[in-house]
């Protein structure tokens, strides 16, 4: 499993984050969120070795990152990053290329990786987009396609960074329920997340950060519950459980 | 599963359906542009001031046949074809690796400055050595190589937009060809102060230049034909490549390294030819699409035929003279290219 300890890290010289100490769990649905500005790109990012690491130790499998190749990383750890390149890609090629970690030198991809592949498109729903080029589909066939490579590199921890941007509401609820899925799985699901409705709702685990530190990290009610949230964000939240058992929350910001 | 290893291996031919526009038409395509180079290479062997037929052709590669005919075509069409195609297929592939590694479809050798910092290269080796032929390719890859890393390490300090590189390009294009006119001014007696060189053209080829040109064009072409799944797995940016297992850093070094010698090694011998490392590349996505494996063969055989064809047109149209290839090369190139560019979007307007 990932962890840090003690974590400071930014560009150049320029530090963002400050002393987080975490651990991710597996089968758990992890959302990160917070402020903008608050670093929460810039922490996946250190585990992906995309930042100036200025202290502290990130973990994998308890031993530290940097001792970790970048294709043994690859083969434990997928991120679907936030900005992506839409190039005129097949589909299905494009999520072969999730097995890059996995193939040797001269790259011929084995009967294994093709299985991966169609078990990733079907898994995401998308067998039938495997022909269309990536620039034809629209936003939320594209965030599935890219989330189908990350399932086709076969990892134990998915990293996501923003994976609603840009998708109407009823794609990123659709989205909200696979990583859900994926994470009951028992892979370590781990996104930032801007609605707080959905970090609340589908979150198995919260880590909420303000001004490049972690300021509460636990279970969605119990982050609520200690009243970091509403402080952080500068918002009372409402909380009503309504007739389907389930509890829905709204936001009004604090003048 | 079959149907999805057709699909991802490409091969998946008109049975695959509907999707992908490009399945099934490739080897048509292929096809067709092999059948064009062939033809090319024997209209610019035979086509000419003194017209050589086939026959006499199959005469001199059977050891026989004028000696006149064989001098024409041994010494000075043959290498001047050769020297098109080299040219021709060296700098589409460079405009296709530098597109993909700067994730930039505006770049391109002549854009960005690596074709003026070559022919800088050149022009600055022909002052100092005049007579040292053999250093040219050397001079020519050192010139690309210096431009190239400029504009990259400018890029990636700065975070410049695909826009802001491209000015950048203009810009380092503008200050390298003032470098070169410089020399020029200093010492105009050298073989780059003509036309030809500052246009692009073959008319001044010769076999001592041409022959190391052409091994580090083969050798870089083979590596990057080699290289093709790190080169598509690029074009996905940055973090998607890294967050893969790839050494992002070195393979784009290892890139940007063979576009240069590509791009130096052909305007050592053809000069300045501009445009085609632009064109041929875009030519070859609409025609097979962003796969590399595709890309590059396509546009290395686009580039080889419409480079020598255009020379073809340059020594023929206006015979007894003859103009810079670079001329048809812009003249035909530049229309043809606008209007794909324009249809295209006409095309996704009316979708």
């Amino acid at each position: 499993m990932i962890s840090c300890k003690e974590l400071c890290a930014g560009y150049g010289k320029r530090q963002i984050l400050r002393q987080i100490t975490w651990k991710g769990e597996p089968g758990a649905f992890t959302v990160i969120a917070g402020p903008n500005g608050c670093g929460k790109s810039t922490f996946l990012k250190s585990f992906m070795g995309q930042t100036t690491i200025m202290g502290g130790e990130l973990y994998l499998e308890d031993a530290p990152m940097s001792s970790w190749s970048a294709r043994r990383k690859a083969r434990q750890l997928a991120y679907v990053p936030q900005n992506r390149s839409d190039v005129s890609l097949a589909v299905s090629r494009m999520v072969l290329h999730g097995r890059f970690p996995y193939v040797e030198y001269p790259r011929h991809y084995t009967s294994e990786d093709y299985d991966k592949v169609e078990w990733a498109l079907e898994k995401m729903g998308i067998k039938d987009l495997g022909d269309r080029l990536l620039s034809d589909l629209s936003g939320g066939e594209r965030q599935k396609a890219y989330l189908a490579m990350a399932l086709a590199q076969d990892t134990s921890i998915l990293l996501l960074d923003e994976p609603t941007t840009y998708l109407d509401i009823s794609c990123q609820l659709e989205l909200m329920e696979l990583l859900k899925g994926l994470a009951a799985e028992g892979r370590a699901v781990i996104a930032v997340l801007h609605d707080l409705n959905h970090c609340l709702e589908y979150g198995d685990q919260m880590v909420l950060m303000d001004k490049g530190a972690m300021a509460a990290w636990g279970t969605p009610e119990q982050v609520l519950a200690g009243g970091r949230l509403e402080e952080v964000f500068g918002l009372k939240v409402h909380g009503r459980t309504w007739e389907d058992g389930k509890r829905y929350y709204w936001f009004e910001r604090k003048v | 599963m079959t149907r999805i290893r057709q699909r991802a291996a490409g091969t998946a031919g008109d049975q695959a359906g509907s999707g992908n526009i490009f399945s099934g038409k490739r080897r048509q395509i292929l096809f067709c542009l092999l059948l064009l180079f062939f033809f090319s290479w024997f209209l610019c062997l035979a086509v000419g001031s003194v017209a050589v037929s086939f026959a006499d052709m199959a005469e001199i590669i059977m050891g026989e046949g004028k000696e006149s005919y064989k001098n024409i075509l041994l010494h000075i069409r043959l290498p001047r074809t050769a020297a098109c195609a080299l040219a021709g297929g060296g700098l589409a592939v460079a405009g296709v690796v530098i597109q993909n590694v700067l994730q930039n479809p505006l770049a391109g050798p002549n854009i960005i400055g690596v074709n003026a910092g070559a022919g800088f290269g050149v022009v600055l080796c022909t002052y100092l050595f005049p007579l040292s032929y053999q250093w040219i390719p050397g001079a020519a890859f050192g010139g690309a190589l210096c431009a190239m890393v400029f504009i990259y390490v400018l890029a990636k300090k700065t975070g410049a937009s695909k826009t802001t590189l491209v000015l950048a390009g203009v810009s380092v294009n503008s200050l390298l060809n003032a470098a070169s006119d410089m020399v020029h001014t200093f010492g105009n007696d050298t073989i780059t102060s003509t036309y030809s060189f500052r246009l692009g053209g073959f008319s001044s080829v010769s076999v001592s230049v041409l022959v190391p040109a052409g091994i580090l064009i083969g050798t870089a072409l083979c590596l990057i034909f080699l290289l093709s799944n790190e080169l598509e797995i690029l074009s996905l940016g940055e973090q998607v490549a890294s967050s893969l297992g790839m050494n992002t850093g070195f393979f784009r070094f290892l890139f940007l390294v063979l576009a240069a010698v590509l791009s130096g090694a052909s305007v050592s011998f053809a000069g300045l030819l501009g445009f085609v490392g632009l064109i041929a590349p875009h030519m070859a996505r609409r025609m097979v699409g962003e796969e590399c494996r595709y890309l590059l063969p396509f546009s290395a055989l686009f580039g080889a035929c419409f480079v020598m064809l255009c020379d073809l047109g340059a020594r023929t149209l206006w015979s007894p003279y003859e103009i810079p290839t670079g001329i048809i090369l812009s003249f035909v190139g530049a229309p043809f290219f606008l209007s794909l560019l324009f249809r295209q979007r006409r095309r996704r307007s009316h979708d």
